[in-house]
């Protein structure tokens, strides 16, 4: 028997209302910094878990802002130059002074300005606790990406020192890739991570010299999960929190039927995570910043169908995922032996056979749903369940059932399949775990 | 026709010039010991029991001591290989090569239950202090990169060490080649062997061709080949843990897994290497610099310390290498002046 | 005539709380939806006459023990198939409470449908026997169902999932071939990690027409490949799991849950560690079951010389990937999660190896070609994952079968 816990009642009624009033024209965007002169600090700070508790954090902060988990998505367009400087600002406890810092930029040829190099590291150049360095690329190819420390990596990267890259390309922002074939209507970064917060604890108490941390990082255990630096059901919840002050992503991703949706799925920590997307196969088309060609200019030819995307640490991953209910067999908007409010029509001008407004597979119109379902008193409910059956309807629930799907949305939970990784701490639900709203054409998406 | 690891790691693509033109039929033929060693760590931490592959000694005295992985083996392709092993071990070895077909003898034992079980996936060598010698062959090899390691009771014998490389051939593109082949170590399973049991496997130390980095120094050196040559990267995982071997910077070309290839390249900057995995890829340097290789998994700690572990650093040499020319130093793709 | 935007406005608006669902439905406790079928037994007897590209199943949910290979008794929750039994007769309750009690399998029962069946899948929950102190809920969700409705995918959050004592009927229109999984999506962790898990797949509509591939006539393809890429000779379902014995004997204790904590132990392949893998038959039921088998998959492969051997692996473990390899044969992959290894324009993307690494809920479809002259060979399907070759403690055993050649 599981810890009882009630996703609804963790769920803050701000999203709600966000979902109900938000009327913004723009598209979902990804959440992030543009421009090509970027100034990102390391300092401390506090990741919230939905228990209750938090953990120490090393993030990267927009220049005077508070640490980030992840650090500050840097969305950039093909061909800048990019210049960051970073900003030592680590402080720790003890006696011992805060480590050295920097960030690694794979896929990408960075290199140390020289005006301002910082010292050499192993891995790349570093800055010195309150000093600095530059690094400078150009941003030659689109795509997904990612930036985490190349100090100490497997306690740095574990501390929290990662962040995601978005390069547009020069088709425009609503490619992912320069061909026709990336073209996505709404798009949504998830960057998947763990932590294993008795490394954090010992870091907090001891400072980086730790004597307890060695055991802890030869063989991490993690036992928190994320999407974009929050746990669910916070991944639900509204962007820039103020209660979260350090973790401003959240993961909550809406679509309407027809749309293509572009998944940017990014492994920031040490361990693999298969991302399961209920509700349809998505479309792997690149990996690593590199469109799945055959050759230069092919497009996506040697992209594949998953439903489920194997994330890899350091590895990226662009994906198009569509939905519209086709071939289930039955009419997803109710037929009028349902009731007369589901009178309706499936106009398919285009002969694509789709409305050409709700994207309704005009095949399946006014068939059945095929089986009766049980009495409420059979049936236990999700705080995500409209009530009905029926894309759009409200129907009728239990007092205290439902009430996360104003517009009577199908809803799909999105999460790692390694189910473990849905808890927090010991709490299920939690963890990797977001869902995905479809909700009718009509209805707005913020 | 055989070499050690470190020798072919240092002159890289010439010894396999060499080996190659020196190899003229299309066997090869080589006597291996199954010993045991011991491996330092780099940290000064204790000496580990090991076990390993070495070229046979003739006898199982006078044995050398410190462990590396086995000897790589190059075979020819379409050759054929034969290993004559010596097992100077207390309990019986075998060979076998997940990648290549060939006959296997299973060897079974009957449990308390009744039920018949495995213990070796092939014919073995006896354990009688190296006095029988049995020989494996591998027909018709594919071009490829292979590990060889034990068939017998591999949950313990792989672990202790016994494995190796082979190379077969070299992709067409490639003027050069590196072994990069990734393993751990740990040491609770080593105090006595015989009753070691991987169940709860936690390793301490994480090698690339059988060294750990050490934490504060400059990563082991590994031959990266030539400026605006083409190399080929031979990445084996011998260990229990999955890696994701990442070059720091450019991008690679992946071309094959286990021998065989792929129907299109992948450009990638990282390889996914589960357990008992190989990956052919290729590189094209385009500067004479120093690029870090570690495993993006973050086994980058050596007994604990972080900054160490699965990192190398790839080395590439001058395009013409009777020009005098200092090289700049690459930290991560970043050219230090 | 309204605009589709404005239906929908006007449907939200009309409906808003005012339709109330139960108004069509019935409070029926165990109650079998079946076209054709009469007397809820989810099959066709006597009179009752199957209605074409129809199949019908009724799964138990509950409780139950199976003997891991090592000896240890572990507790499970799981699935039983209760198809066959008359369940909506006056008796019928009864007997199918009787029938789904402590008759949990691991895996959960196989399920093998046809592209173009309508499949209506009835759950009815059991209750936990040795658990009487639960009221769960449960579902069946078939995991990579493309183009899902919410309301039959499962996911308590998102839908409806039943309680004890009462069933559920699920409909799926299966317009595509290929390897699923399904799995009981309520408190996921732990009811998966308790063992309600199983294999489904959907053999392709190509069936039955003849393609020649590499000089051998083909009758059986995993997918519609149109040259016979994909065809095979023999097909075998592998379950990839494994189990935390600590987490099932807390569960059976009444004793907190150890989430954080969870470590697998027994590392299976269809619910049975090796050498159980390589018994050709049920395993002998624990008496803890009264006598009803747990254990009935087999993973023991056999073939003769030149057949092409189709392996269906999924992985539904909830604590790491797995790797799977294959010892003396190559692996010929031509699928992933229920998808033709083919890009879209038609490039194959099918790639030989000799390991797959199968995070959960991922499929992967594996051709095994075995060569003419292998009769009498013994080749091997294990983990390179060399530390899972264990049943907890006891060595040579774990995630491993043997693959027998005629």
């Amino acid at each position: 028997m599981t810890t009882r816990f009630n996703l609804t009642m963790q769920l803050s009624m701000a999203i709600v209302l966000a979902l109900l009033f938000q009327v913004s024209p723009l598209q979902a965007r990804i959440d992030g910094i543009t421009g090509t002169n970027f100034t990102l600090s390391v300092k401390t700070g506090r990741v919230f878990t939905p228990d209750g508790g938090s953990i120490l954090l090393w993030g990267y902060a927009d220049g005077a802002g508070p640490a980030q988990y992840p650090g500050p998505t840097l969305i950039v367009n093909e061909g800048d130059t990019i210049t960051i400087t970073l900003n030592n600002a680590l402080t720790v406890a003890g006696a011992n002074p805060a480590p050295n810092v920097s960030i690694l930029f794979p896929g990408q040829r960075a290199e140390a300005s020289t005006t301002d190099p910082g010292v050499p590291g192993i891995l790349t150049s570093e800055a010195v606790p309150g000093g600095s360095v530059t690094y400078t690329f150009i941003a030659d190819h689109p795509g997904t990406y990612l930036y985490y420390s190349g100090t100490d990596p497997a306690l740095q990267v574990e501390m929290g020192l990662m962040g995601a890259i978005i390069v547009r390309p020069s088709s425009g922002a609503g490619f992912a890739y320069n061909h026709p074939d990336t073209a996505f209507d709404r798009e949504y970064l998830f960057l998947l991570s763990e932590m294993d917060p008795r490394i954090h604890e010992a870091i907090e108490f001891d400072g980086p010299q730790s004597t307890a941390v060695g055991p802890y990082l030869a063989n991490p255990f993690p036992v928190v999960w994320f999407i974009n630096g929050r746990n669910a059901p916070d991944t639900l919840d509204i962007p820039n929190l103020p209660v979260l002050p350090n973790q401003p992503y959240n993961s909550a991703p809406m679509m309407h039927p027809g749309e293509r949706v572009l998944l940017r799925v990014i492994g920031g920590g040490r361990d693999l995570h298969p991302f399961h997307h209920h509700g349809n196969h998505s479309r792997i088309i690149a990996r690593d910043g590199r469109l799945l060609a055959s050759s230069p200019g092919a497009g996506p030819d040697l992209s594949h169908e998953v439903f489920t995307i194997k994330s890899v640490p350091g590895e990226t991953v662009d994906a198009i995922f569509e939905w519209t209910g086709k071939g289930l067999g039955w009419d997803i908007y109710g037929t009028p032996a349902d009731g007369p409010q589901f009178v309706h029509t499936c106009v398919d001008g285009n002969g694509d056979d789709f409305d050409d407004t709700t994207h309704e597979y005009c095949p399946d119109h006014d068939k059945p749903i095929p089986v009766v379902l049980p009495d409420n008193l059979d049936l236990a409910f999700g705080g995500f369940y409209s009530g009905s059956p029926f894309l759009g309807t409200l129907g009728s629930l239990p007092p205290g059932e439902g009430g996360l799907n104003p517009h009577g949305g199908f809803a799909y939970m999105w999460h790692s399949h390694t189910e473990k990784e849905l808890t927090n701490f010991d709490i299920f639900p939690g963890g990797l775990m977001t869902m995905l709203i479809i909700v009718p054409q009509g209805a707005s998406i913020p | 026709m055989n070499r050690s690891l470190s020798a072919t790691g240092k002159y890289g693509g010439y010894l396999l010039v060499l080996l190659l033109l020196l190899t003229a039929g299309p066997s090869l033929a080589v006597n291996l010991a199954a010993v045991e060693r011991t491996w330092t760590p780099p940290d000064g931490g204790a000496a580990i029991r090991m076990w390993g592959f070495v070229e046979d000694p003739g006898s199982c005295t006078a044995l050398p001591n410190s462990w590396l992985p086995g000897p790589i083996q190059q075979g020819v392709v379409n050759g054929t290989l034969s290993i004559t092993l010596r097992n100077c071990l207390s309990e019986p070895v075998s060979l076998i090569i997940p990648g290549l077909e060939t006959n296997l003898t299973p060897q079974t034992f009957v449990d308390a239950g009744g039920r018949t079980r495995v213990r070796a996936f092939t014919h073995e060598v006896p354990a009688d202090n190296g006095t029988t010698v049995v020989t494996y062959s591998w027909n018709n090899l594919r071009a490829g990169t292979y590990l060889y390691q034990s068939g017998s009771h591999p949950a313990k014998q792989v672990p202790m060490g016994l494995y190796g490389a082979v190379t077969v051939g070299r992709d067409t593109a490639a003027a050069n080649d590196v072994v990069l082949l990734f393993s751990e170590i740990d040491p609770a399973l080593h105090g006595a062997a015989e009753a070691a049991n991987a169940k709860n496997y936690k390793p301490k130390y994480y090698l690339i061709n059988g060294q750990s980095a050490l934490p504060g120094s400059a990563p082991p050196v590994v031959a990266g080949g030539r400026n605006q040559k083409t190399l080929q990267l031979r990445f084996l995982n011998a260990g229990l843990m999955t890696h994701v071997p990442t070059i720091q910077g450019p991008y690679m070309t992946l071309i094959a897994e286990d021998g065989y290839p792929y129907p299109y390249p992948r450009q990638q900057y990282s390889v996914l290497l589960p357990a008992g995995k190989t990956i052919d890829a290729l590189w094209s340097p385009d500067v004479q610099a120093s690029f870090a290789l570690y495993d993006r998994r973050l086994s980058m700690t050596t007994n604990g310390t972080p900054g160490g572990g699965m990192l190398v650093s790839l080395n590439v040499a001058k395009k013409f290498p009777w020009i005098l020319y200092v090289p700049p130093i690459i930290h991560g793709g970043i050219v230090v002046p | 005539m309204a605009t589709g935007y404005h239906r929908i406005i006007m449907k939200i608006v009309l409906t808003g709380s005012l339709f109330f669902l139960g108004s069509s439905s019935v409070h029926a406790g165990v109650l079998v939806q079946c076209p054709g079928d009469a007397d809820g037994s989810a099959t066709w007897t006597g009179a009752e006459v199957q209605p074409a590209h129809t199949k019908c199943m009724h799964l138990g949910a509950g409780d139950g023990f199976v003997t891991m290979a090592d000896g240890k008794l572990q507790y499970v929750f799981g699935f039983s198939d209760l198809t066959g039994i008359a369940a909506n007769t006056p008796t019928g309750t009864a007997e199918i409470l009787e029938a789904g009690t402590t008759a949990a399998g691991f895996p959960a029962p196989l399920i093998v449908l046809d592209e173009g069946d309508e499949f209506y899948l009835t759950l009815t929950n059991i209750g936990m026997s040795m658990r009487p102190d639960l009221f769960d809920p449960h579902t069946v969700h078939f995991h990579g169902f493309p183009q899902a409705a919410s309301i039959f995918d499962g996911v308590p959050d998102a839908s409806i999932s039943i309680n004890m004592g009462s069933s559920l009927t699920y409909y799926f229109k299966l317009n595509n071939p290929g390897t699923y999984m399904y799995h009981c999506h309520v408190e996921a962790a732990e009811h998966m990690q308790m063992g309600m898990l199983g294999s489904l797949y959907v053999r392709a509509a190509q069936n039955g027409t003849v393609f020649n591939y590499n000089g051998k006539d083909f009758n059986k393809f995993a997918y519609n490949d149109g040259d016979g890429s994909t065809g095979y000779d023999l097909e075998y379902p592998i379950q990839i799991g494994s189990f935390d014995s600590a987490f099932h004997d807390a569960n059976l204790a009444v004793q907190p849950l150890p989430f954080a904590t969870m470590f697998d132990n027994y590392s299976m392949l269809n619910g049975r560690g090796y050498p159980d893998t390589v018994n050709p038959n049920p395993l002998p039921p624990p008496a803890e079951n009264g006598g009803k088998l747990s254990q009935i998959e087999s993973t023991l492969i056999t073939a003769s010389p030149g057949e092409s051997v189709l392996l269906r692996i999924s992985n539904l473990n909830v604590t790491r990937m797995n790797t799977l390899a294959t010892l003396g044969i190559p692996m010929r992959v031509i699928g992933k999660d229920a998808k033709q290894l083919r890009g879209p324009d038609g490039k194959n993307l099918y790639y030989k190896t000799n390991s797959i690494t199968v995070g959960g809920g991922e499929s992967y479809d594996v051709i095994l070609d075995i060569p003419a002259g292998a009769s009498g060979k013994t080749y091997f399907l294990y983990t390179t994952q060399l530390h899972y070759l264990s049943n907890d403690a006891e060595q040579f055993g774990g995630m491993m079968t043997e693959i027998r050649i005629n």
